[in-house]
């Protein structure tokens, strides 16, 4: 029996199409989000140690502000930035304390690293995605009406992504340091809750139709302001100015670990903003998974060890691939959807934002009556500008010398690279980026 | 201009949006809202008020705004209580 196709049905399977397209398209940003977040890692690691935990996460906080000004700007131009605030201002406070979210986190996980070690206190802050199903459930509909299987998919990936996250730290860890335990397993849990609630405002804009070039800008803008407040109220202005100075010739890679954390971002927001947090939070965190490779194959971590060890790394990263696998499969179906699109025009109402603008964003795409983005001249002297800061910095580096293996580098890097390429091109021929 | 008025029962009305009003029930209401409380205070905007109070007003009045402020201001307890 055929069934014949009315402009109505149409439209509901252009419509499905479309939102099939799209969680596919969260899915494949949440893996490109993990590698490129873990790849931010890699610069920081050439960083000899000396420099205070504060000033390391201050010079890679600027690093983040200046990136802001060079790629996103070059993506859509500022004009676009100032279109969004026009429709949707409350988000920039949205924007900023997220941002001041991410800083306090930052600056824990430090604390929680010197005092517990990576093992134990990588797994409590990757509790965050566990805290990000919550919210997600909680405030925006998210997994409601999803069926037993997606919510068995997705809590219990994340749960088992977290067992994996385990076993890799502790097969990662070469010695936990064992002053101060409790202090340091508070300080990887509050970072956990802190990341986990980062994600609040993510959705938040992204319901609204926050662009999310848009969003990282007043994002480091909150994360500059809190980073510095914190340097300064916690070392004082003239010695940490006398630490910045003391750390130029590793001022570069710190903040290329910035530019590269940008990248790894703006993929996580597209994320949240296609499959949400409860999704998108676990996929991102796949970076634990390419951080043990960089560690493993380049940096030459866990060289000569045993290899119940090594069975340890394997296990973990099953685990963690299985966990990843279980929670890309399950994508949100129809009715879900549907209840996401209530919280967007609940939000929508509720801020007085147009509802096509929402509904247009929400699909990935321009409102009928959006200008076209452009690019001004005050875009390209931003770039210019912060190229030019790169590139002075790039010239007073030194290169440390550390065990370096440029073999693994390359792959990683050349995979790292495909995913931004297949990725980027995928948002911009789907979505151009909105 | 504002005027304060202070708080009492019967200033709760549908145009009245209190701290913590849950967003899923509001709406529209709280974008149509002439009254905003700080420290216990209403205070009254005249319909004049420039759109920019209001949407300080509305974020303020939105539970979720409040659910990463509370996070955060722990997590800064928590920051000064390890350092």
């Amino acid at each position: 029996m055929e069934i014949a196709l009315t402009p109505q049905n149409s439209t509901a399977i252009q419509d499905t199409s479309r939102a099939r397209k799209l969680q596919v398209l969260g899915i494949l940003s949440g893996f490109s989000a993990g590698a490129w977040l873990s790849a931010a890692e890699a610069p920081t690691k050439l960083v000899s140690i000396g420099i205070s935990p504060m000033v390391i996460s201050l010079i890679t906080v600027f690093g983040v502000f200046l990136a802001r000004w060079s790629l996103p700007a070059l993506i859509l131009g500022n004009s676009s930035v100032r279109a969004d605030v026009r429709r949707a201002p409350h988000l920039i406070i949205w924007a900023l304390i997220a941002g001041c979210l991410w800083a306090v986190a930052n600056t824990l996980t430090i604390f929680a690293i010197r005092d517990i070690g990576l093992s134990i206190a990588f797994p409590l802050w990757n509790s965050n995605s566990l805290l990000g199903i919550l919210w997600g459930f909680l405030f925006f509909n998210e997994l409601r009406q999803a069926g037993w299987r997606r919510w068995a998919g997705v809590l219990g990936g994340a749960l088992v992504m977290c067992v994996g996250a385990a076993l890799l730290a502790i097969a990662s860890s070469t010695e936990a340091p064992a002053a101060h335990s409790m202090r340091g397993v508070w300080a990887a849990l509050g970072a956990g809750v802190l990341w986990g609630t980062m994600y609040i405002p993510y959705r938040k804009a992204y319901l609204t139709g926050m662009n999310p070039l848009s969003f990282v800008t007043f994002f480091t803008f909150g994360e500059l302001g809190m980073m510095s407040a914190l340097a300064v109220s916690y070392l004082g202005l003239a010695p940490l100015w006398r630490e910045l100075m003391g750390a130029r010739d590793v001022l570069f890679w710190l903040m290329l670990g910035g530019f590269i954390w940008v990248i790894g971002d703006l993929f996580q927001q597209y994320a949240a903003k296609y499959v949400g947090i409860s999704r998108g939070i676990p996929l991102s965190n796949t970076n634990q998974l390419w951080g043990l490779l960089w560690g493993i194959l380049v940096f030459g971590e866990l060289h000569g060890r045993a290899a119940s060890l090594y069975a340890q790394v394997i296990g973990g990263s099953l685990l963690m691939m299985l966990g990843v696998g279980a929670i890309a499969l399950s994508s949100a179906t129809g009715k879900e959807q549907t209840r996401w699109k209530e919280a967007a025009r609940r939000e929508g109402e509720r801020y007085d934002v147009a509802h096509d603008y929402v509904e247009a964003r929400m699909d990935g795409r321009q409102a009928a009556n959006e200008a076209k983005p452009s690019r001004s001249a005050l875009d390209w002297l931003l770039v210019a500008g912060a190229t030019c800061v790169f590139v002075v910095l790039a010239a007073m580096a030194r290169v440390p010398q550390m065990s370096f293996r440029w073999g693994p580098a390359a792959l990683l890097i050349a995979a790292t690279l495909a995913l931004f390429f297949v990725c980027g091109a995928n948002l911009w021929r789907t979505t151009r980026f909105h | 201009m504002l005027s304060v008025k202070h708080h009492k029962g019967q200033f709760f009305s549908r145009n009245m949006i209190p701290f913590f009003s849950d967003s899923i029930d509001r709406g529209k209401a709280a974008r149509r809202s002439t009254l905003w409380r700080i420290g216990g205070i209403w205070m009254e905007q005249n319909s004049r008020t420039d759109q920019t109070r209001s949407w300080v007003a509305i974020v303020l009045t939105d539970i979720h705004f409040w659910v990463p402020v509370a996070v955060l201001i722990g997590g800064l307890l928590l920051l000064r209580f390890i350092h």
